[in-house]
């Protein structure tokens, strides 16, 4: 693995809390190679969203450098950084977050339609059946269940075809089975497209699906675990 | 939430009835008091009104039971059982409050004069309200009527407001249904009014005026519902434009939360409002300034040429040209020198004009203007006294009948034209203030007299009103006084001496051109040629301050229902906050989150100020076609002036929209600053 995808590189994150300064991340060094499959575990309060924010461009890391293929992304534009976002990596979060004025075809859509290209409606239409929602293509989020609704959102974060789709925890909200699906799903489409996938999760059934572990405590990585996958 | 079972039968004819009633007893309460006065000796009318209207109430009072019991007997939690019962219960109210009022005012007629039916007790209940009666000790009658019937006004805004809102109990499909007949028989009634229907009703005619206002309200109506018919498929076409318009769109068809919802219809009915306010008073204003244009224009020339302090010789020269001139549609000579002006009662000062009969209506309205007399008997004041010449020559009569002198000598030295006495033409207040009428005599003492061995004497001279002529100015009216041309150029001893040529032209906007053009080719350096709007450059420009004046307090206005625009988009970002975080995290831009919350302002703003375009567009038109009287004793017009000037309807609109887009920045502003972690984090 000699050029990673991702190259996050002494990362620390402060924040500022009542005059205080509050240190969420703690000089993070982390490689993820493409078509990776990373999970991020730890404790409530490690850092892991935070660390999943920086690495999504979302916020600005107090100190040290996120590299995209070489390139340092903490120093674009706020225009910059939102086509780097909309072009290179795709959002699965814990709620879903689809917006309610839309169809799930619309929605699917809307990375498409933020670049202003339309064109995209067959590779959308083509991302929904392949998440097993050719029938709900005119459904507003509102009725839809929730797993069908995270199987949009992880359609909508694919289509642009990211480098990279980062996940927050996208079983925390949903049942056994329908878990058990979403997450086939994301194995599925990673072997299938190559996607590189950063899950965050506190699935331990989850969690030992994927090839690689990061483990979190108190801001820092505490392990780094590679296995070979599970069937 | 349970039962959805549709409010019964009663209740909808109980809801038709209410708004029947409160709307009968607004039309009574607005009818004016003459027509009662003219219906007083119809005692049959009004022992019908009476059966009528008791019958409407005793059914309104059953009605209202009816539903009270039915609402009350409905399960708890039905959909609408508060609002049925609240209906009901108003319903009952209001019909006792109805006929308490009544029962006030014949009580109090039997109490005056011993008898409760028959016209001359309608004349008393509408004296009562109006008169005290200090011999019948009822003072205190009058208030109670009044506190009765301000009572009566709340219930029955009450119920009609009720009535409103029960309408929306009944199903989706019905209501739809319902529209789909509504407006399908409003397209019938729009085509058929718009072949058959005037819509400028001719002066008089009550049944015209009420056939235009029927089909300018259908019209009306008919335009509205095809709006509204056509918001949808308008933004479902804005939609497609692009990601912005497209988001916009959305955010505002979406169910809002309640208080969102009336925060957005109101501010889109503030815009509305102050932009009606704004244009329809611009549109008076600007009435106001076209008839007094029209005024200015008819009594004077557009171009006058004439020499400071001094008068004309030589000037015919100067005539002929200047109708050669392109442009000029005609020009004339005038001597102008002011007067006392003193008939048998009073006196007055007055500009006598000397004119040319003959080409004077080339350039003024003055032969137009004559309400009595004619402009001919200037040149023919023999004709004067002819009895058989008009009707309307009430005066010739008047001055045959003055005196046994007149009588008797008339008809020997005024017949033979040399002899007459020259013709005067005065404007209608001189003549009421002088008291003439055609034929009288006046005299007129002119400044300009004889030398005599104790200094000047004024000379003086007998005129015959020849004529009374109403420009609808007042100044004109009051101030001015034509003669012969001739017959001037002799009083003022001015032989062959004019003080000026009026001219008129084709296009009077073009006339400072024309004028500035003239005054070389005339080749004269003694002349003076003005336009008028040179001449009457402190009038125009006071009324374009004044105009401008408005604009500024009632744009105020409109800034104050940007506040409104303000105020809404700053809840909506608000509402749309986490969105606003998922579409950046999509990769949305700053600038494109601004351009989204900017058009959604703009929508509503364009939604309101079309609607308040609109609505003043029917208020000037109608104002315009139909006339608004007004009494000319005091404003010396009589219709309400209005004029519709597409610019200002334009430049209303372009400030609305700016205002509204000013309104929409900071709030869009504040939303491309959401951080989409933030607005993600909490759930």
């Amino acid at each position: 693995m000699s050029d990673p995808l991702v190259s996050v590189q002494n990362v620390s994150k402060a924040f500022e809390h009542e005059g205080r300064s509050l240190v969420v991340l703690q000089g993070i060094d982390l490689d993820i190679g493409s078509g990776e499959m990373v999970t991020i575990v730890g404790p409530s309060g490690a850092g892991k969203s935070t660390l999943l924010h920086l690495v999504g461009t979302l916020d600005l890391p107090t100190e040290g450098r996120i590299l995209y293929d070489g390139e340092d992304v903490t120093r674009l534009g706020s225009s910059d950084l939102a086509e780097f976002r909309n072009r290179s990596i795709g959002f699965v979060f814990q709620f879903h977050h689809l917006l309610p004025e839309f169809t799930a075809l619309e929605n699917v859509l809307m990375p498409g339609l933020i670049q202003g290209r339309r064109r995209l409606e067959d590779r959308a239409r083509q991302l929904l059946d392949e998440v097993g929602l050719s029938s709900r293509l005119t459904h507003r989020p509102g009725e839809l269940s929730g797993g069908e609704q995270q199987r949009v959102a992880l359609a909508r974060a694919l289509l642009m075809e990211p480098k990279l789709v980062l996940a927050d925890e996208p079983t925390g909200n949903l049942d056994s089975q329908t878990s058990e699906s979403v997450q086939s799903l994301f194995f599925d489409l990673n072997r299938r497209h190559g996607t590189t996938f950063l899950i965050v999760t506190h699935s331990r059934d989850f969690a030992a699906m994927m090839p690689r572990r990061v483990s979190m405590k108190d801001g820092r990585i505490v392990a780094d675990e590679r296995r070979p996958p599970t069937p | 939430m349970s039962d959805t079972r549709p409010p019964g039968i009663w209740t909808g004819v109980l809801c038709g009835l209410g708004v029947l009633q409160t709307a009968a007893v607004l039309v009574f309460a607005g009818t004016s008091t003459q027509w009662f006065q003219a219906q007083l000796a119809d005692d049959l009318l009004w022992v019908r009104l009476a059966i009528g209207w008791a019958t409407v109430q005793l059914t309104l009072l059953l009605l209202s039971i009816a539903v009270t019991q039915r609402a009350a007997n409905s399960p708890r939690g039905t959909r609408g059982r508060a609002r049925t019962l609240g209906l009901g219960i108003t319903a009952l109210l209001h019909a006792l409050i109805t006929s308490t009022t009544l029962g006030i005012l014949l009580w109090g007629a039997y109490a005056s004069v011993g008898h409760v039916l028959g016209g001359s007790v309608a004349s008393l209940l509408f004296g009562l309200t109006h008169l005290a009666y200090p011999d019948l000790d009822l003072d205190w009658l009058p208030t109670l009527y009044q506190a009765a019937k301000s009572l009566q006004g709340i219930s029955g805004a009450v119920l009609v407001g009720l009535s409103a809102s029960c309408w929306f109990l009944i199903p989706v499909e019905r209501r739809q249904r319902f529209w789909w007949v509504f407006d399908g028989a409003l397209l019938l009634a729009f085509v058929a009014m718009s072949f058959s229907f005037p819509i400028t009703p001719a002066d008089g005619d009550d049944a015209g005026l009420a056939r235009a206002v029927a089909r300018v309200s259908v019209t009306t109506l008919f335009v509205v519902r095809l709006a509204l018919r056509l918001v949808r498929p308008m933004l479902s076409a804005f939609e497609r434009i692009g990601f912005q318009s497209m988001v916009a769109a959305r955010h505002l068809r979406a169910k809002k939360t309640g208080f969102l919802a009336a925060s957005g219809t109101l501010s889109i009915l503030a815009v509305a409002v102050s932009t009606c306010m704004l244009i329809s008073t611009l549109s008076v204003m600007g009435g106001f300034r076209a008839d007094l244009k029209k005024k200015i224009l008819g009594n004077h020339a557009h171009i006058v040429v004439d020499r400071v302090h001094e008068e004309l010789t030589d000037w015919q020269p100067v005539l002929q040209q200047a109708r050669e001139t392109e442009g000029v549609v005609g020009a004339t000579p005038f001597l102008q020198v002011e007067v006392m002006v003193s008939s048998l009662s009073n006196r007055a000062g007055a500009i006598l004009r000397g004119i040319d009969p003959e080409t004077v209506s080339e350039v003024t309205d003055l032969a137009r203007n004559m309400t009595h007399g004619k402009l001919e008997y200037l040149q023919h004041p023999e004709q004067i006294l002819s009895p058989l010449d008009s009707a309307t020559n009430k005066g010739a009569i008047d001055a045959m009948i003055e005196g046994a002198e007149r009588v008797a000598a008339r008809g020997l030295p005024e017949e033979r034209p040399e002899d007459a006495m020259p013709g005067l033409i005065v404007g209608q207040e001189l003549a009421r203030a002088l008291r003439l009428v055609v034929g009288d005599r006046v005299t007129v003492v002119s400044p300009r007299g004889d030398l005599g061995p104790t200094g000047p004497i004024p000379n003086t001279r007998s005129f015959r009103i020849a004529g009374i002529f109403y420009s609808g100015m007042y100044e004109y009216d009051m101030k001015h006084a034509y003669i012969d041309l001739g017959v001037a150029q002799r009083f003022f001893r001015s032989p062959d001496r004019i003080s000026g040529i009026e001219i008129k032209v084709h296009d009077v906007e073009r006339a400072p051109a024309l004028a500035a053009d003239l005054g070389p080719a005339l080749g004269r350096d003694d002349l003076r040629v003005r336009d008028w709007k040179m001449m009457n450059q402190q009038l125009f420009g006071a009324l374009a301050l004044e105009k401008l004046a408005m604009f500024i307090t009632l744009g105020i206005a409109i800034l104050i229902a940007g506040f409104s625009v303000f105020g809404t988009l700053t809840l909506l970002v608000q509402e749309k906050q986490r969105e606003v975080g998922v579409l950046k995290t999509m990769g949305t831009s700053p600038q494109s989150v601004i351009r989204i919350f900017v058009i959604e302002g703009l929508l509503i703003g364009a939604a309101g100020g079309l609607l308040g375009l609109g609505l003043g567009f029917v208020l000037t038109f109608a104002a315009e076609h139909f006339g608004i009287r007004m009494n000319p004793e005091v404003y010396y017009i009589d219709k309400l002036p209005v004029h519709l000037d597409p610019t200002e309807f334009a430049l209303v609109g372009a400030a609305t929209v700016v205002v509204c887009l000013a309104a929409t920045l900071f709030p869009a502003y504040q939303a491309s600053r959401v951080r989409p972690v933030d607005a993600l984090r909490y759930d």
